[in-house]
């Protein structure tokens, strides 16, 4: 397979998803289109195809600055409060993480609905196994993921927003890698990713998101950290367009800046129903 | 001294623990997705305009959850007028997508979140019945067996007591036995402006409905078109005086799929309790959500209630949803005979020493005013029950009346078998048939 055909294969994944409806702007997912997600999976019997492409501007790299990832994903709600989602993500350019991907399967399962006190919690765990050139070892997440809202500043309820929800959203990842590679780009053993997140509807059919996270990177003595904002856009019941941009800080990051835009669509198959005639 | 220390620290931390069980109620999710077919989003891209007036009424609807639970009972008159004003202008220009519950209602979703689940669940029924009908590629003579597939789904898929009943609102509203408590038509009194744009609402639906099948699957954007504008130019204007029933409404539509029409009548009848019992200033969060969550099971789907779906009867089985005649502006209607009815089967067991014909005659005349838009000159303002003490005392109290959470149990189960009496005798309604397509003639008011 050409080092494009996964992108692509992406691209007209997105391009050519089938009408369906309910894809939910309010529902974060990791990538659409901020890193730090919600502790909410899709709904039981929801089917989504997801895909996003991710620019990153690396520093310091000595074969170069440019890394384009492609992410296609599907996402099923198998039961309630469980979703299982599987991606497979290829990063094409001139950096050295380049001309390479993983396969992800995931499942996540939210514990409880926010209370008034009580925030949404939710446990995911995923496995990840690269391959392509000078790919390492695979690795496991255990990810402990949290949603708390924040009150209103307006009670009385003069603009149409008053109430909308305003939440904060907490993630912390780590990561196992049981093969990591040796030698001069050598692989940690485990490695984390902690942040937080802010989301807020802004009008009927845009929410607003925010978040700021640091991952150590694969890479010994490298590490993401990013602080990014974005929205997302309800277009039609059943799509979701996203887009962001993120600023590197911290002497060890990896990249300067990163721009993402994706969509996610809900199905509206498979069905079977054959009406007696 | 010990002992006691010991007793009273125990006392304390199960007081704690309670307290803190009590402020942090453990929910689980639980959302269900809609139900996959080809039809889904046929309203959507067929009836767009007809799509968007649901989604604006849906923002008031569902601000106005949190609207009443957080400003001050005291404001009722100011909240009202501001939010008849905002709601409006969504209405007249209503937005692209329509939102669920929580999106306006952030506090009410996390206070009793399975309020919402329940109103989000039957929208989606709504959603998927309006797109069998609106998706030309379904044979007219198939979409009773699309609707009714879409009605199992809806029954079978959400965990129970999240299912509005099949049955008709004379069950729902016995089991639910509200009409003592105190928070009863608080928001029909206090918020009428609020109160009569749901009515407007509550005639939309149906007549979307009613609309999709006089029209066929071909003349749907025209008929559709038609009773868009009538809202407009006369509905919001001169609104209903009272909640609509799908009988009334949508006399057709219900004799296809009696059990979408009692669903949503179910769900109507529901949206208004819960408005009430938000605008209560008495009671706790806590209580009221309480007293919420025993009304969504009274009235939820229970097995069983099958037998019932098509034991009513339609006023006006020729109405045209394209007209607005006198009787549906009128405050009395299908529901007000339901109340008037429960009642007279509740009055025995409150007064058994018999009532003196003044005090009966105060009885129905504080019924009739209660039941209507504001307060009147000479209703007395509050519940019923107030308002029945004040001009009836020695009304005697049914354990549960009036207590958040508690179901008046002797009470229910009385009225529950005098109706079942009474409708032993009501035929079921007959089967629309619909082997026949219809097709758009002009539209006929129907006077009767």
């Amino acid at each position: 397979m050409s080092k494009h055909a996964l992108p692509a294969l992406a691209a007209l994944l997105a391009l050519s998803a089938i009408p369906a409806r309910a894809a939910d702007h309010s529902n974060l997912e990791e990538g659409l289109p901020i890193t730090i997600e919600d502790a909410y999976p899709i709904k039981e019997n929801g089917l989504e195809v997801q895909s996003y492409f991710q620019y990153d501007r690396v520093r310091r790299d000595p074969r170069g600055a440019g890394s384009l990832m492609a992410v296609p994903r599907l996402e099923w709600g198998a039961f309630k409060n469980f979703q299982l989602s599987v991606e497979a993500p290829y990063r094409v350019g001139t950096a050295s993480d380049t001309d390479q991907g993983e396969f992800r399967a995931q499942g996540f399962y939210n514990f409880n609905q926010e209370g008034l006190l009580l925030p949404a919690m939710a446990l995911a765990l995923g496995v990840n196994t690269p391959y392509g050139m000078r790919a390492g070892g695979t690795e496991t997440e255990l990810k402990f993921l949290a949603t708390k809202s924040v009150g209103t500043p307006d009670p009385e309820g003069l603009s149409p927003y008053s109430y909308v929800p305003r939440q904060v959203h907490f993630n912390a990842s780590w990561f196992h890698n049981y093969d990591p590679t040796t030698g001069r780009e050598a692989e940690r053993r485990d490695r984390y990713r902690v942040g937080v997140a802010y989301s807020q509807p802004v009008s009927n059919s845009v929410v607003l998101v925010a978040d700021i996270y640091r991952e150590t990177d694969r890479e010994r003595g490298r590490a993401v950290n990013l602080a990014e904002i974005g929205a997302r856009y309800i277009v039609t019941p059943q799509t979701v367009l996203v887009g962001a941009v993120g600023v590197g800080f911290g002497g060890d990051r990896r990249q300067d800046f990163r721009v993402t835009a994706g969509l996610q669509h809900s199905l509206s198959f498979p069905y079977s129903f054959d009406p007696p005639r | 001294m010990v002992d006691f220390s010991r007793r009273s620290f125990l006392a304390g931390a199960a007081t704690l623990v309670g307290g803190t069980a009590r402020a942090l109620p453990f929910e689980q999710r639980n959302e269900v997705s809609f139900l996959k077919g080809p039809y889904n989003l046929a309203f959507y891209y067929r009836l767009n305009k007809a799509y968007r007036i649901g989604a604006g009424m849906h923002f008031f609807h569902s601000k106005q959850h949190d609207l009443l639970q957080l400003t001050r009972f005291e404001d009722h008159a100011a909240v009202d007028a501001r939010f008849d004003k905002e709601a409006q202008e969504w209405l007249r220009d209503p937005p692209a997508i329509e939102p669920e519950m929580p999106y306006y209602s952030s506090y009410v979703d996390r206070a009793m979140h399975t309020l919402f689940r329940t109103i989000d669940w039957t929208h989606m029924h709504h959603e998927q019945t309006y797109d069998v009908m609106a998706f030309r590629e379904i044979p007219w003579s198939e979409k009773k067996a699309w609707t009714d597939r879409a009605v199992k789904y809806y029954l079978t898929m959400q965990t129970p007591g999240v299912p509005r009943s099949v049955a008709p609102l004379e069950v729902t509203m016995r089991r639910a036995g509200i009409m003592m408590k105190p928070y009863f038509n608080y928001f029909r009194n206090f918020y009428p402006l609020d109160q009569s744009l749901f009515y407007v609402a509550h005639w939309w639906h149906p007549a979307a409905y009613e609309t999709q099948m006089i029209s066929g699957n071909r003349d749907q954007e025209v008929a559709m078109s038609e009773t868009i504008d009538l809202m407009y130019r006369e509905v919001m204007p001169n609104r209903p005086g009272r909640m609509l029933l799908s009988r009334e409404m949508m006399p057709r539509y219900s004799r296809m799929s009696p059990e979408s029409a009692n669903i949503f009548d179910n769900l109507h009848m529901l949206h208004g309790i819960a408005y009430s019992i938000l605008a209560y200033p008495d009671w706790s969060v806590e209580e009221k959500r309480a007293e919420m969550y025993r009304v969504i099971e009274a009235m939820g789907y229970q097995p069983g209630d099958e037998a019932y779906t098509r034991r009513f009867r339609e006023p006006h089985p020729d109405f045209d949803p394209r007209t607005y005649p006198a009787w549906v502006r009128s405050p009395m209607g299908a529901m007000g005979t339901i109340m008037m009815e429960m009642l007279m089967e509740m009055l025995p067991m409150m007064y058994p020493g018999g009532l003196s014909k003044a005090a009966h005659a105060g009885i129905m005349q504080q019924l009739m005013k209660n039941g209507r838009l504001g307060i009147e000159p000479g209703e007395i303002p509050g519940s019923l029950n107030d308002a029945f003490m004040r001009v009836a005392p020695g009304m005697r109290m049914m354990p549960g009346a009036v207590e958040p959470g508690e179901t008046p149990t002797m009470m229910v189960e009385h009225m529950l078998s005098a109706w079942k009496a009474k409708a032993a005798r009501i035929p079921d309604l007959a089967p629309i048939d619909m082997t026949v397509e219809p097709s758009l003639g002009p539209a006929r008011v129907a006077v009767r």
